[in-house]
């Protein structure tokens, strides 16, 4: 885990305290809600439907179980018992009261927490890779860039006010866990014929109504020039991003219209006049990584004969390792995927007691550290493979073994209209319903891998464009109904799924998606990933299905 | 004296409580409500309007935060919001029957 110096200390005590002056401003009638509206939102302070929300930062998605206790802390003290993790790799507080959010951010600033950035029209939640440091994949560990983009990007008075919101996501790895193809810029850590480590940079992805898959801004940036290259970047789009227009002003819609050589070489143009002047990234990064503790890894034997025995023996903790244990880097170790999508449950929630005894696992399992997927789970990334047996058996005891990873039952879903403002229809609820159909666990082997992403809204919180089966909930005549999406893909082949045709009913959509399987596992070959089969069939069969009764 | 003009739907007017963030009502006395069953009902362009002025004095007094209209039909003597929307609003998140709200006040 990264140290935090006393800088950082006391920029988030600072911050805690500044808006704790705003609120008693607020109550007391010295600011008017337009005033404040812009200020709680700097804080990540929304209003939604039912209750104050706020969402706190989880820079790369890197918890330690001191923080994910205070989490559990906080779900108890100030809001209703649980918390939800979202697909930025935040946790957001639904049932808040306005004058006890100042008092919660002391809370949080206490393990180096805030909620700064989470909203408005500035560099958001720098996100990664949930596996970094842990996986065999990777060339290098994401984090430190990441960080060093979560400590420029903090409160830069250039980029505060941009035309609209910016997403940053980054790996370091060639198999893309962290989406950086449909964020405002991809980082991907690559190295040169030559073995010098560099960045490869995608630009103008994005979900949202007008949903694009990124394209190469640069094929290679030396590593030592990234700061002064984004800055480049921020500078054009804060420059020409369009501000007439809200649905209109996100960095894709500039390099679509600007076309990307054009971009790019307004970009270099920029780069070449403030590479000199700009941040310096080496000793900057250096830095970063040296407050990166390594973890104390022990040396372990190459065959774990306790795991063999038991995955041979018990078939659904076979059935678990199989679906949510991953390789590590190092011998003997292994990442385990901590699902929060029992059957039936909500995506992403965990309550305060989970969200402790996770904690507790974190230190006695994984050298206390846990990770915030974008699929709204959660990992534990360094855990001794002799350990597994226990973790699992703890994990079952508290609601957080299902062996779903990935799994169809394991559906990403925003918060939907049950709770956000912005929503045009529920998106739980099929969530829910969905899992339920799909609960039995030998058809969730038999179908295999599949990504089932729901959003209520156009502005795709839950990924639906490139979730391999997306669903979009719309509202028609005041009746939800359901678009389906199919054939997205967030991993290094992403694609934007094809809207298949007219939405279904609230008490359709969920048989459609039924339809859309069965045929799958008609059509596939043996051992066949439904992301193969639609690739091989195109929309056609699946859209005959869907349509069958027309 | 001519009669108050008459509104096609019934109304009542809502907001969010500016401390709790959780939804009210104005009520017949002026002041706000949690349960729907305390909204005074608006079926005419003058109650209207005095929901208006109750709802200004409201935000003006640090009260509430942004106050609206929404269109309610009448079920069992008790309003109901007609769009989808505002149900959930009204009875908060169909998934958590935990904290869905009743329409009066509980009596303990």
């Amino acid at each position: 885990m990264y140290s935090y110096d006393t800088f950082d200390k006391q920029l988030v005590d600072n911050r805690a305290s500044q808006f704790r002056s705003q609120v008693v401003r607020r109550i007391s009638g010295a600011l008017n809600e337009d005033e404040f509206r812009p200020l709680r939102l700097m804080n990540g302070l929304y209003l939604e439907m039912h209750a104050y929300m706020l969402r706190i930062a989880i820079p790369y998605g890197g918890l330690s179980a001191p923080q994910m206790h205070m989490l559990g802390d906080i779900a108890d003290k100030y809001d209703r018992g649980y918390g939800h993790f979202t697909t930025r790799q935040n946790i957001q507080f639904n049932w808040l009261e306005l004058d006890r959010v100042p008092e919660l951010l002391v809370d949080l600033a206490k393990v180096n927490m805030h909620a700064i950035q989470s909203s408005g029209n500035c560099i958001r939640n720098v996100t990664a890779d949930p596996y970094a440091g842990a996986t065999a994949d990777e060339i290098a560990d994401p984090r430190p860039t990441a960080e060093l983009l979560r400590q420029w990007s903090s409160l830069h008075p250039e980029f505060a006010f941009l035309p609209r919101k910016f997403k940053i996501a980054v790996t370091g790895s060639s198999n893309d866990r962290a989406a950086i193809r449909v964020h405002d810029i991809g980082l991907q850590l690559v190295e040169d014929e030559a073995g010098s480590p560099g960045y490869k940079i995608f630009v103008g992805g994005g979900l949202g109504r007008t949903p694009m898959v990124g394209v190469v801004l640069c094929p290679f940036l030396p590593r030592d020039q990234l700061l002064a290259y984004l800055e480049a970047t921020l500078r054009v789009y804060n420059l020409y991003g369009r501000r007439d227009n809200k649905y209109k002003a996100r960095i894709k819609i500039l390099t679509h219209e600007l076309g990307i050589e054009n971009f790019r070489n307004q970009v270099e143009a920029e780069f070449q006049s403030i590479k000199t002047t700009a941040p310096a990234t080496g000793p900057w990064l250096s830095k970063i990584e040296d407050n990166f503790a390594v973890p104390p890894f022990e040396e372990l034997p190459a065959v774990c004969k306790a795991l063999d025995t038991l995955t041979t023996s018990n078939s659904a903790f076979a059935r678990w390792v199989e679906t949510n244990v991953c390789e590590h880097k190092v011998q003997g170790y292994a990442i385990a995927n901590v699902s929060l999508k029992p059957i039936g449950g909500i995506a992403g929630d965990a309550t305060s007691e989970q969200m402790h005894k996770l904690a507790h696992l974190a230190d006695r399992f994984s050298l206390s550290e846990i990770r915030v997927t974008k699929n709204q789970n959660l990992v534990l990334p360094h855990v001794r493979q002799s350990d597994l047996g226990d973790l699992w058996h703890a994990l079952q005891f508290d609601g957080l073994g299902e062996a779903n990873s990935g799994m169809i039952s394991d559906v990403v879903s925003c918060p939907g209209m049950d709770y956000c403002s912005l929503a045009t229809a529920r998106s739980i609820p099929i969530s829910q319903q969905i899992a339920r159909r799909f609960a039995d666990p030998e058809l969730q082997q038999k179908i295999g891998p599949v990504a089932i992403k729901i959003s209520g809204c156009i502005n795709a919180c839950g990924h639906h464009h490139i979730g391999q089966i997306g669903i979009l909930g719309l509202e028609k005549n005041g009746e939800e109904y359901y678009q389906i999406v199919l054939g997205g893909d967030d991993g290094e082949a992403a694609a934007i799924g094809k809207v298949s045709g007219r939405g279904f009913s609230k008490d359709d959509v969920v048989d459609a998606v039924e339809r859309v399987i069965d045929t799958f596992l008609k059509l596939r070959t043996t051992g066949e990933l439904f992301a193969d089969a639609y690739r091989r069939f195109g929309t056609g069969p699946f859209k005959e299905a869907l349509y069958e009764t027309d | 004296m001519d009669k108050p003009e008459r509104l096609s739907t019934a109304k009542i007017l809502t907001a969010n409580d500016l401390h709790s963030g959780g939804v009210v009502f104005a009520t017949a006395h002026g002041d706000w409500s949690p349960f729907i069953s305390q909204a005074l009902l608006s079926d005419d362009a003058v109650t209207n309007e005095r929901l208006e002025t109750c709802g200004q004095h409201a935000v003006e007094r640090q009260l509430v935060v942004e106050p609206f209209f929404i269109d309610v039909s009448i079920e069992n003597g008790l309003p109901r919001a007609i769009r989808f929307r505002e149900q959930l609003r009204v009875n908060g998140p169909s998934v958590q029957t935990a904290f869905s709200k009743p329409a009066f006040r509980e009596v303990a």
